[in-house]
């Protein structure tokens, strides 16, 4: 502490004191501190909120670029991509022909529309294609049941992944995303085993991104899984036009994000597989998705584990479910080209019906 | 001491506002749901049980769909969020998925895409009896594809 200093002033009579103090009390400082903690405990947790919303913001930009590879897509085709490129019979004399659940996705024939062509050229995508659906065209009715898929002769021919499978687009995955870049080595479901053909799958590179295949359940009134826009081949007769797409674009589900390895509805039906941008492969779950009574947005309960063990078997409880790892909902991408977020508690009535293209139904408010 | 005074309120308030937003992050409120599938009387062992929220009015907001599956005495607990919380309070529509069991005693018509009842799940607790229909011999079982 300084001495209290007594100035004179010259003209006049009265002296005033003046006090200096130089520095902090005790007090102050703490009272300080105090207040910078509040300013960061207040901006820690926003900060975990804000880059969640950063990494959401980036998935939403992903889907909007899918989009407009699809409608780039439908101005040069007159048509929008198949979601799987498979056999197009779903059955000849009442059998099932093999290669039904496996061909290249629609997001591998995208790539020329989303400035990815040299990725599509080392791949052969469209080239694979023409000469399978070629063969698959000359063979008589007991070859087309027997006929193997893409990805089976390729791997029957090769043992390995068809080359540029590997390659990580960035477009195709989600920030937030726990997949890994590429189907592993070995993997297997919780307790459930593994892909039917686990070898084949290995190495493809993963996409968070699947099609919007069309709905089925009472919500609908019989309309059957072929009336989506992203389905299989089989399921939606080739193609969709722009002009089937009767509910108006706006109303109707395109892409729908689908983060997770997906099993089959019942112990005995096929298991999962990772989900890959090149296709399925043995497994349309790899890149489609659906509107229907276990298809719940974000999976159910159980989301951990896919599967519930009664003590009979392993009942998977999920089916053709859209997921991701933002809280409260997914990304979808509409066929208008807009992205919207939807929460995981819309109604069954709503979300089925926006994945109808001709349902014709009413939506709720979402 | 009357700054040291104002100080502890600061400090209290600065431990509790890092845990604010930390609360339920879904609005809807669950309740306790319980039941038996029965077919003809018998249990329906090993099926997975779906309760879906009816969208009644403009809004398609109306709760996540819950689910279980029925144990050898065909009774369930319903679980939505997480594994044994409830389900939804509101008016569900119930189906009844593909069973795991083979018991001969009562071949039940089971398939997701069919509502098999309407049931309200109101606060406290719920019981539920669901009776699902039995199949016609004729019938060939449905296979469904996924």
């Amino acid at each position: 502490m300084r001495r209290i200093v007594f100035r004179k002033s010259s003209g006049f009579k009265r002296v005033r004191p003046r006090q200096v103090l130089p520095a902090f009390t005790l007090v102050e400082l703490l009272v300080v501190i105090a207040i910078i903690g509040i300013l960061i405990s207040l901006l820690l947790p926003a900060v975990q909120a804000a880059r969640e919303a950063a990494r959401r913001m980036q998935c939403t930009n992903n889907i909007k670029q899918i989009v407009l590879g699809v409608h780039n897509f439908e101005n040069v085709n007159n048509a929008m991509p198949m979601g799987m490129y498979s056999a197009p019979d779903a059955t000849i004399g009442g059998s099932k022909p093999a290669a039904i659940d496996e061909g290249l996705g629609f997001l591998a024939m995208l790539l020329p529309y989303m400035e990815q062509s040299p990725l599509y050229e080392q791949a052969k995508i469209g080239e694979t294609w023409k000469n399978w659906e070629q063969a698959y065209k000359n063979a008589d009715s007991a070859g087309k049941l027997a006929m193997k898929g893409v990805f089976s002769q390729y791997y029957d021919a090769n043992s390995t992944f068809m080359p540029g499978g590997d390659t990580v687009v960035s477009s195709f995955r989600c920030p937030s995303s726990t997949l890994p870049d590429r189907a592993p080595a070995t993997f297997a479901l919780h307790g459930a085993g593994t892909c039917p053909v686990e070898a084949m799958t290995v190495g493809y590179a993963t996409s968070d991104y699947k099609g919007c295949g069309g709905s089925e359940g009472p919500e609908m009134d019989g309309n059957g899984k072929d009336n989506g826009v992203l389905a299989k081949n089989a399921e939606s007769n080739g193609a969709v036009r722009f002009s089937q797409i009767t509910d108006g674009l706006s109303n109707t589900l395109m892409i729908g994000e689908s983060s997770y390895v997906p099993g089959g509805n019942t112990a005995t039906s096929s298991l999962g597989c990772y989900p890959t941008w090149i296709g399925g492969q043995y497994n349309d779950e790899q890149i489609r998705i659906t509107g229907e009574t276990a298809s719940v947005i974000n999976l159910g309960p159980y989301k951990k584990t896919w599967w519930v063990d009664n003590g009979a078997g392993k009942n998977a409880v999920n089916n053709d479910n859209a997921y991701s790892e933002h809280p409260g909902g997914a990304n979808f991408g509409l066929c208008d080209g807009s992205v919207r977020f939807l929460s995981e508690n819309i109604s069954q009535s709503t979300y089925n019906r926006l994945h109808g293209r001709n349902d014709g139904k009413p939506l709720g408010s979402f | 001491m009357t700054k040291i005074k104002t100080i502890v309120p600061l400090l209290l308030l600065a431990g509790w506002l890092p845990m604010t937003g930390c609360g339920d992050s879904h609005p809807f409120p669950l309740a306790q749901a319980e039941g038996t599938v029965l077919c003809d009387g018998n249990p329906v062992a090993f099926a997975t049980v779906y309760f879906v929220p009816v969208e009644e009015g403009k809004s398609a907001i109306v709760g996540k769909s819950g689910q279980a599956t029925t144990k050898q005495d065909g009774t369930f607990r319903i679980s939505t969020y997480q594994p044994g919380d409830g389900a939804v309070i509101a008016r569900h529509t119930v189906r009844v998925g593909t069973s795991l069991s083979t018991d001969p005693s009562c071949p039940a018509e089971l398939s997701p895409m069919k509502v098999v009842q309407t049931v309200d799940v109101i606060k406290g607790k719920n019981l539920f009896t669901i009776n699902v229909p039995k199949r016609n011999s004729r019938k060939k079982p449905v296979i469904e594809e996924n």
